[in-house]
């Protein structure tokens, strides 16, 4: 990336009056590069599920203590090496993707309700719009890690308080998005005419509102769901996040970096698979986006809270 | 434009109540006595109850909390037990390092992510388009405290090109401080390179295809001029926001890169370590003052009212976010 240089960029050819000469070139290949790439992403995370999911057969046990092969490296017996008391990375890691992809889950589900429920309320009813808007931007001023640490320390550690920390801290993002597009749908006829009929302000907010808003919601759930692994990645590294004796790749990447210089295997693997799980959920919201929403710009709120 | 800056300065009032708020409610409901905390665990209940009585702490919450704003709006951050300073001192302190560490990584963030962006654009969906944007796309879904660790691993450990952790002040020399800083800057910047490159190609490419983009050409205007002079222009709007929340991002979010390079920053938000701190480099006790590799971190602990540092850190960040967002309007229409 930083090989690139200005006179390069103003060396090249002055294009035709439209850009996008490469639809010239090969018209075919545009939407199916695209497409083929987010087919990449959706096997990544299906491996990544796989793996979780299928962790006791894959992994054996996680906490099994090999203290005479401590700090091993990778080998025949210990596919990617062992921890500073001898437990099996991979074993650690795979277990550890159960958790990323069970938190992120949770997340995605706890922060959709909340914020969806919110950002319905807010956008439909004028008179709890200003109220409700103005808690979720005091959430939002709150940079997403400090604020996840704040209600981690006063929750306590545990998986379902991590759970419960990244998704108050991704509400509000989630609800914002909601409340833009109620308060387009809202003025819209078809509400109008529904109203007109006599619709009750729930049956129209569930009927019509709500799935007229869903697609928006649907990209900002892939990222959401990255941004939750992130998050729980980077909450378990501080040791403030899931317990230490939980396998997570926070955990095993805060305990392996102080043996990195003798045993980088500690570092590189479980940094691999956060680095790979996050790329495979970013892929499938770009692609998500693409299908259901082209016309979002909203990369904003891609990775806000990737600290 | 004076007005707009004002009304958007003066939306900064509730927010800053709110977070102020939140950040009050989030102290009290967290567990632990600080009036037991700084009395030791061999003071009596008497003493207990009478350093409750001193420090306020039994009086009703909402009296709390209109002291804890009137202390605010008075610039009383109150002490810190953990420091032993007060905490409006200590944030003071950290504030070269933490402006240095994110004006650096913004610095970098733009330097790659903008000319980045732009070339993409030029040709979009060509080689070149595609492999920045796979970079870009890396660059953000690589956690920086692992970006962090990999590069201390590489040109720290290995290379030896520069130092593993600590912070050298201004006043040690400015090259010193920009060796201490790079690693973490790099660190933070990449990953927010990759998203201002992402922003800056889809502006770009939303410019390009405006009719004064074809106007410019058609007068027989120089490429360059045309990208740069007059598309870059136009471009840059969501782009400078994208910036301002970025800077806004690294602020607060810093803490985590800096962590994993063991950076003495903004340590303000380490008061808010959970109850059972593992500091990570660090497995057992950690002595109060203990100085060298990890600066004068301070060691875990409960969260206490009135002696956090909360709220500033939100606030500016929120003041950030305004600021940037006010040159879109004025600029915006073209």
């Amino acid at each position: 990336m930083t090989g690139v240089s200005r006179p390069e960029a103003q060396a090249l050819p002055a294009l035709g009056a439209r850009p996008g000469g490469a639809r010239r070139v090969r018209p075919w290949a545009v939407p199916l590069v695209r497409r083929r790439i987010v087919v990449v992403g959706g096997l990544l995370l299906a491996g990544a599920t796989a793996a979780g999911a299928l962790a006791p057969v894959l992994g054996g046990d996680p906490t099994r203590m090999d203290v005479a092969a401590r700090l091993a490296a990778p080998s025949r017996a210990h596919w990617l090496g062992t921890d500073d008391v001898g437990r099996d990375v991979w074993s650690r890691v795979v277990y550890g993707a159960r958790l990323s992809l069970l938190v992120g889950a949770a997340v995605v589900a706890l922060a959709l309700v909340a914020g969806v429920l919110c950002g319905l309320l807010a956008g439909y009813y004028r008179r709890l719009d200003n109220a409700i808007m103005r808690v979720m931007d005091g959430l939002m001023a709150f940079p997403a890690i400090v604020l996840a640490i704040a209600l981690m320390a006063v929750l306590g550690p545990s998986v379902l308080n991590v759970v419960v920390a990244i998704g108050v801290v991704y509400t509000p993002r989630v609800a914002r998005i909601v409340r833009a597009s109620v308060l387009v749908i809202r003025e819209t006829a078809y509400v109008e005419a529904a109203r007109a009929l006599g619709a009750s302000d729930g049956a129209l907010l569930a009927r019509h509102v709500l799935p007229n808003c869903l697609s928006p919601v649907v990209v900002q759930a892939s990222f959401v769901f990255a941004a939750a692994v992130l998050t729980e990645a980077a909450l378990s590294f501080l040791g403030v996040g899931v317990p230490p004796y939980v396998p997570s790749w926070g955990n095993i990447l805060s305990e392996g970096r102080l043996y990195i210089q003798q045993a980088p295997w500690l570092v590189l693997y479980p940094g691999a698979a956060i680095m790979l799980t996050i790329l495979a959920l970013n892929l499938v919201g770009d692609g998500l986006r693409d299908a259901l929403d082209p016309k979002a710009r909203g990369l904003a709120s891609d990775k806000q809270g990737a600290a | 434009m004076k007005t707009y800056l004002a009304r958007r300065l003066l939306a900064l009032i509730p927010v800053a109540l709110v977070v102020a708020t939140v950040a009050f409610v989030l102290m009290h409901l967290a567990p632990g006595d600080p009036a037991s905390v700084i009395a030791g665990p061999y003071a009596s209940a008497d003493d207990v109850k009478r350093l409750q009585h001193q420090l306020g702490l039994d009086a009703p919450l909402p009296a709390q909390l209109v002291r804890w704003y009137a202390r605010l709006l008075r610039g009383d951050l109150g002490d810190s037990i953990f420091l032993r300073r007060p905490v409006l001192e200590a944030i003071a302190d950290r504030v070269e390092p933490t402006l240095l560490l994110t004006s650096l990584a913004t610095l970098l963030a733009v330097a790659i992510g903008v000319p980045a962006g732009i070339v993409s654009a030029r040709r979009p969906n060509s080689s070149e388009d595609q492999a920045l944007m796979l970079f870009a796309l890396l660059g953000i879904s690589v956690p920086n405290f692992l970006l962090g660790l990999l590069l201390i691993l590489v040109f720290s450990v290995q290379l030896g090109w520069f130092p593993v952790a600590g912070y050298s002040p201004l006043e040690h020399g400015a090259l010193q401080t920009l060796r201490s800083l790079l690693l973490p800057a790099v660190a933070l910047g990449v990953v927010q390179s990759g998203l201002i490159a992402r922003i800056t190609r889809s502006a770009m490419l939303d410019v390009l295809r405006e009719p004064f983009i074809l106007a410019g050409r058609a007068k027989g205007l120089a490429e360059r001029t045309v990208v740069w002079k007059h598309a870059l222009k136009n471009a840059m709007i969501p782009t400078v926001t994208i910036i301002g929340v970025s800077f806004a991002v690294l602020l607060g979010g810093a803490i985590v890169g800096r962590d994993g390079l063991q950076h003495p920053g903004a340590r303000a938000a380490h008061h808010l370590r959970g109850p059972a701190p593992r500091l990570p480099g660090d497995p057992g006790r950690r002595p109060l003052c203990r100085r060298g590799l990890h600066g004068d971190q301070p060691p875990g602990g409960p969260l206490v009212p009135g002696v956090r540092p909360a709220g500033a850190l939100p606030v500016s960040d929120a003041r950030l976010s305004q600021a940037t967002h006010g040159p879109r309007r004025p600029r915006g229409p073209r």
